[in-house]
Order: C-alpha cells, then structure tokens, then sequence
C-alpha cells in the first residue's frame, strides 16, 4: 500500500525538521554572551528549541511505527499520537515555554512561525487521518 | 402514424463534390412496427438514423413525428423529445465510463429538470427502482454495481438497450444494436428488441446482415443513399 | 438488493467525471492554486506595505529631527528599523531652535540603550521626551486612548518612573519591563507603526534621570555620565504652516554647525518611491499569471473536452439540452476551480500569516498586516479572481461542445 508509506514518511520528516530545524535550519537567538565571550545565559527560545527535539523525535517514531504496522487499530492509536505531538508542538513555543520578549528576535520571527507550520502541518494531517481512520475503523 | 419520413435529403460537400448521404427518402411506422432497413456500410443508414433522431439537420425534407416536423422545434423542445420519446441506439458503445451501470440506466431522469412529465419515476429512490427492473428485463440484474468497462460487448449493449427504455419511448432507432456480437448474442438482443416491439414502441433498425429480418417486419434496403420498401 | 438513490445532479456527474481522472483534476486544481496562492499573497502583502507606510508617515509628526554631525544615519537607523543607538550633544540647542523663524516647535530627546540580558532579551532603544514641549508622543499616547486601546490608562500624563512601550515590546505578566535590575511600570503600549517605535520604550526625561540613578547604585556607568549636564541627544522639530521643510533643514545648517538634519518628507518619499516599485512588480506579476493560468486552463480544458466528444454526444441522444452539456462542463470547472483556490488561500495564509515579522525584517520596508475587515476584503477578492479563472477558461470549449451536431461527434468518437 502505497499510501501507508508516504504518509509515513511525512510525518517521519516533519518530527525530524520540528526535532533538528531549529539547530540547523532556522536557528533561535543565541546565548546571551558574558564580557569574556562565553555564554553567560541561555534565553527562554532555547529551551523551547530544546523541547522540540524530544516533541519532534517522538513524532519522527510514531512515523516509522506508521511505515511497519499496518492493523488498522495500531494506526489509530499512532495517528492520535502524532495529532497529540503536533498540538505539544504548537504549544511549546506558544503557551507552555515561550521564546524571547522582542517580536524582530531570531526565534520569534523564524524559529517559532516555522514550528508554527510545521505543528499545523502534523496536527492538520494526522486530524485527517484520524477521521479518515476513525470513520473506516467504526463503520 | 407515428412516424412519417418525407423527400429526406442529406447533402455534404466531399472531395469538393457535393454528396448526397441520403436522397429524397421517405418510409411510415406505425406504433408496435418493427421495421428493419439492410443495407452496405456506407449506404447512409447512419445519417438516416441520425436525421430521424433529429441528432443532423437535413438539406431538404421532413421527419414528422406524432404528426409534429421535429426540424421546426426549438433545441429545448427536440432534446425533450429525444429524452421522453425516442430512444436511440448508437452504433458501438455508449455507455458513460465514469458512472456505474445503474446510474447509467437511470441518467435519462437527470437530464431534463424534473424527468418526463406524467409517467415515470418521481424521486431518486424511484429512479434506482425503475433501472433495476429495466437491468432485471434485459437480464443482467447483478451487473447493477458495476462499471462498463467491466461488461461484455453484449453485456454493454443491453445495458444501452435497458437506459433506452428507461422513459418509454414510444420510438426505437438502433443502429446496429448486434453488429459486434457473436450468434447467440445476436439472437439474444434481437429477442429482447421483439419482446420491446410486443410492448406497443415502435422500432426501426438499421443492421448490414439480412438475417435479421423476420417475417411481418416492414422491411426496407438502403443503397447508395436511395432507400426502397421491400414488399 | 439496496441502492442508495442518491441524485445524479450536476454537480455529482462532474464529480465521478473529476474522479475519473486523477491527474487532469490536479493539474487543473494545481493551477488555481498557484494562482489563488499568488494573488492572495501578493496583494496581503501589497497592502501590508501600503499600510506600513501610511501609519509610518502619521507617526513621524517631526518635520526634521537635528541630530549631532555624523549621526545622521544613526539616527535613521533609530526610527526605522529601531537599531539601539546613542549620541549627545549641547541641550541650548533645542531653546535656540524654537526662537529660530520658521520654526513651530522643537523639543529635544535623550537616547539610551537596555542592557541585552533583560526586559526584551536584546538592547533596545530608551527614548526620553521632554513633556512640556514634546509635540510626537503625547499626542500618539492621546490619540490612542481615544481610539480605546490603551483600556484608559495612563488617566493624565505619563507619571514619574512610568514607561510607554512600543507594540513589540513584551510587557511582563505584572505589568512592568525590567531595565537595570529595576522594574518599570508600563502605562501604555503603543500601536503598531512599523517603525523603530515598535522596539522603542518611551520615557519622561525626569523618568530617565531616575533611570539612570538607580542604575548607578547597582554599579553601572554610562557614556552620558561624561557629558555635559543637559546633553540631548536630537531635536525634533516642525516647520510652520507655509515654510519648506527642506529650506529650513538647510538654514538650520548654515546657523549651526556640528549637526546633521534629517527631513522626514524626504525619508518617507524615498521609501514611498521603493514601495511604488514594489507593489508595481506585484501588480503586473498578478495580472499576467492570471492571463496565463487563463489560457493554460483553456487548454487543459479544450484538450480534455475534444477527448471527451463521445460523452456528451451519449448526453445529447439521451435528451440533454445544450444548456446542461454548458453546465456540466462549468461545474467541473467550477468545483476544481473552488478547490484550488481554497486551498491555496489556505497554503498562502498558513505560511505568510506566522512569518509575518520574518517577512517585514526581511523586505526592509514598513510593513503592517490589514486588520480582520481588511484581510477578509483581500482574501475575498482573490478567490473570486482565482476561482473565476476555472469557469472563464471552460465557458468558449463548453459552448462550442454544445454547439458540435451529434451526429459528427459521435463519429469523431469512435
């Protein structure tokens, strides 16, 4: 079945970018440096960032569960943790961390609108399937 | 008379030669005929068939029909007409492959807003009903659910035959209806168009094989556009 | 046996037909949803420009601002794109300025920077005015009381030790911003005005002294403590009624030397020229996708039609008028025509929307997303424009399929 992979290897993508874009691809502000140009402190985006790895790591596993099994009811409960991650995706960098306090700041302007996409991609794809699955799985 | 075909003439331009398809044709039919029209390939029974349907306008001529000239109609009127009145057989298959074999049966009802006035379906669960007792008479019931690229030439040709019958036409043109059909399923259809003529409809069919014509047919032989009853 | 008797209306004939063919309903869809996505996009984008620079122009209330010599870009760099920045010079200034003629106003203002590890977690512009002549922010401050987005406060003028911030200032959850290890009660935050205003945090001058007082006691200097008492850093100033901002620019610079005169006329008219270019270039980018989505539709369309004359020459033998092959033929147009553009409003919302700051930083021009009303006006016209396309293109294929006599498209068909 063709479709049990792409939709697989989606979301197998996008926990990966949720989990390493933010250290590769659209990095945050970085640490606040001291007088001798060590890192004195860490700003509120980088633990955000650093959340985000583990949301996206876990989506990332819930995508090569939905690449090998293929009973219906293990899907289901697959898709609804992908949805799950993708919520806690959207609300790490909203509501339960937060990022810095200047809307032109790196994390605020990049970092975030881009977890922003990617947690709405997730959470929209696997609400779909959710209730794609959840209609076939019942009727 | 049901039917009345008067001087119908059908001119092309071909090879930059004026052509005449069909000359100065006339034939009558009455309600409950069977009339059968032999002929070569290319003779015009075809663009007669066509011109009868109201399908091609004639050069010249008249197709009356329930004592009405269908060429003096409005588009609106003619296709109402067609969609209540006169049912039409195209040669090869004219199934549409995107519906499934019952909606194809009951896609008559669809085309003219609120379907045939007075006899008929109503409603679209009666729609569903009338086209499987059509699909049950012309015996491919179980074939309902499926699509027509999953029938047979024969199969086909009477699920043509069953959506043709779907507003009782009193009228039948079929062109060819067993042309591309081995023996038994020729006689099959054949029987089934009989059994439609026993009905009270009258039919006019256009065949090359000679061998469909039955005693008590109106039988007539079309060659080189010239069309002439055969006593 | 039971058959669901569901209507075989037009709208589901072109459904089944679109079904059919996977591929030319996504090709279809995909170009409305370029187009949709383009329009859309474009003219939110247009329009958040335009609006930048119209509350851009209102906020900038100075005709000129007098800046220490060398400064001038600095300066610049303050109000547009609020890069922290600090320079003083002699205060008399302002006094000998609102004496000169031609001059309305002048009021003089103190610039500091924030420490980087509080309040907005990177330095931000300090801007002290001088309430009894300031004659830019209290009438901003005022102006949006009226307009009710301040909730009423501050009741009169802006108390000792109060700040006002600008609109992309976080204000803490008590209600204060943190400079020099101190908190500061915040009165009001501003509107937005895509201006360094937006990164800006306003203060009385009697305000900053203290400021700078208790940061003393914490053990921080600076560069001000080593000039003059009553140093400014700039003096805005506005012309009369009937003198050219420019002339009075160059008298003040012939009076004085060691300053630099900014006009804002004159900034605001180079970034209103780039603007124009802008959304010139989106304006004609526009148009002409949309003639091209046109013409390739009618293609895929025509294309699509001839291949189908054999189903609509069964429809016609069946008794379809030629009004319903012209429906059909513009449902299916329509209903791609509806998908692509929704879907690519959706796609252009999903990604300008959260970017929006990336985008404004990026273009480097002011830059103010429409309001609610705004945004449905735009987002409206562009699915009518792209949705349109759909049947527009289809409407000359599916009249002259109606016009086709049976008999010859059935032939063709075979």
């Amino acid at each position: 079945m063709k479709s049990r992979i792409a939709s697989g290897l989606t979301i197998l993508i996008l926990g990966l970018l949720i989990s390493l874009g933010p250290q590769f691809l659209f990095k945050p502000c970085g640490p606040v440096l001291a007088h001798d140009g060590a890192a004195a402190s860490w700003m509120k985006c980088h633990w955000s960032v650093r959340a985000e790895i583990g949301v996206g790591a876990l989506a990332a596993a819930l995508g090569i569960g939905l690449l090998a099994f293929r009973s219906r009811d293990t899907r289901l409960g697959l898709w609804a943790g992908v949805f799950l991650s993708g919520v806690l995706a959207l609300l790490i960098p909203h509501v339960l961390i937060g990022g810095c306090a200047m809307a032109t700041m790196p994390c605020q302007a990049l970092t975030f609108p881009a977890l922003t996409l990617l947690g709405i991609l997730v959470a929209l794809f696997s609400g779909g399937n959710l209730f794609f699955h959840f209609r076939r799985v019942r009727g | 008379m049901l039917l009345e075909i008067g001087g119908l003439t059908k001119a092309y331009t071909r090879n930059h030669r004026p052509f005449a398809a069909v000359k100065e044709a006339n034939l009558s039919l009455e309600a409950g005929e069977f009339a059968v029209i032999t002929g070569r390939s290319g003779s015009g029974k075809t663009t007669l068939l066509s011109l009868a349907a109201g399908l091609l306008k004639p050069s010249s001529g008249a197709v009356v029909f329930q004592g009405q000239n269908i060429f003096t109609l409005k588009d609106g009127e003619i296709s109402f007409l067609r969609n209540t009145k006169i049912g039409y057989l195209p040669q090869g298959t004219s199934l549409l492959p995107s519906l499934t074999v019952l909606d194809n049966v009951r896609l008559p009802f669809y085309l003219q807003s609120g379907g045939a006035p007075g006899k008929g379906p109503r409603r679209d669960g009666e729609t569903v009903e009338k086209a499987l007792s059509l699909l049950d008479r012309a015996g491919i019931l179980p074939l309902a659910p499926a699509y027509p690229q999953e029938l047979s030439g024969g199969e086909q040709r009477r699920v043509s035959i069953a959506r043709a019958l779907f507003n009782a036409p009193a009228l039948l043109l079929a062109d060819e209806p067993t042309g591309d059909l081995d023996e038994q399923t020729t006689a099959e259809i054949m029987g089934l168009l009989r059994q439609i003529a026993k009905g009270g409809a009258a039919i006019l069919l256009v065949t090359h094989e000679p061998g469909a014509v039955c005693p008590g047919d109106r039988r007539y032989v079309m060659n080189a556009g010239t069309l002439t009853e055969e006593k | 046996m039971s058959q669901s008797g569901y209507s075989l209306s037009a709208g589901r004939l072109s459904w089944e037909n679109l079904r059919r063919r996977p591929f030319r309903t996504a090709c279809l869809v995909i170009v409305v949803f370029i187009l949709a996505f383009t329009l859309f996009g474009g003219s939110l984008l247009a329009a958040s420009l335009q609006k930048g620079l119209q509350s851009m122009a209102k906020r900038f209330g100075a005709d000129l601002m007098v800046v220490p010599a060398g400064y001038g870009e600095k300066a610049e760099g303050v109000l547009l794109r609020g890069e922290p920045s600090f320079f003083y010079f002699d205060g008399a200034l302002a006094a000998q300025l609102a004496e000169m003629e031609g001059v309305l106003q002048a009021s003089p203002q103190c610039f500091l920077t924030s420490l980087s590890t509080e309040c907005c977690d990177a330095p931000v512009q300090l801007i002290a005015f001088d309430p009894a002549t300031d004659f830019v922010i209290q009438p901003w401050i005022a102006e949006d009381r009226q307009n009710g987005r301040l909730g009423g406060r501050p009741e009169g003028g802006l108390g000792e030790g109060q700040l006002v911030v600008g609109s992309r200032i976080d204000i803490r959850s008590n209600g204060t911003v943190q400079l020099y290890n101190h908190e500061y009660p915040v009165a009001a935050q501003l509107s937005e005005t895509a201006t360094g205003f937006d990164t800006t945090i306003f203060m009385t001058r009697r305000t900053m002294d203290l400021l700078k007082e208790a940061a003393h006691r914490e053990g921080f200097g600076f560069i001000a403590d080593g000039e003059p008492e009553g140093s400014v850093s700039a003096v805005l100033v506005k012309a009369g009624g009937n003198v050219n901002p420019n002339s009075l620019a160059q008298a003040i610079k012939r009076n004085h030397q060691n300053v630099d005169v900014l006009v804002s006329q004159g900034i605001l008219a180079a970034i209103a020229e780039a603007l124009e270019g802008f959304v010139a270039y989106i304006n004609s980018f526009s148009i002409i996708l949309w003639i091209v989505a046109v013409v390739v539709l009618m293609a895929v369309v025509s294309g699509s039609l001839n291949e189908r004359k054999k189903e609509f020459a069964i429809l016609r033998i069946l008794g379809a008028p030629r009004k319903k092959l012209v429906r059909l033929v513009l449902t299916e147009s329509s209903l791609t025509g509806l998908a692509g553009s929704l879907a690519g409003l959706g796609a252009a919302a999903l990604l300008i929307f959260p970017f929006n700051t990336y985008l404004s930083l990026k273009i480097g021009l002011p830059y103010i997303r429409p309001g609610a009303g705004g945004l449905l006006v735009l987002g409206l016209v562009s699915l009518a424009l792209s949705f349109a396309a759909g049947p527009l293109a289809a409407i000359s294929s599916a009249v002259r399929i109606s016009r086709a006599e049976t008999y010859w498209t059935l032939r063709e068909g075979e």
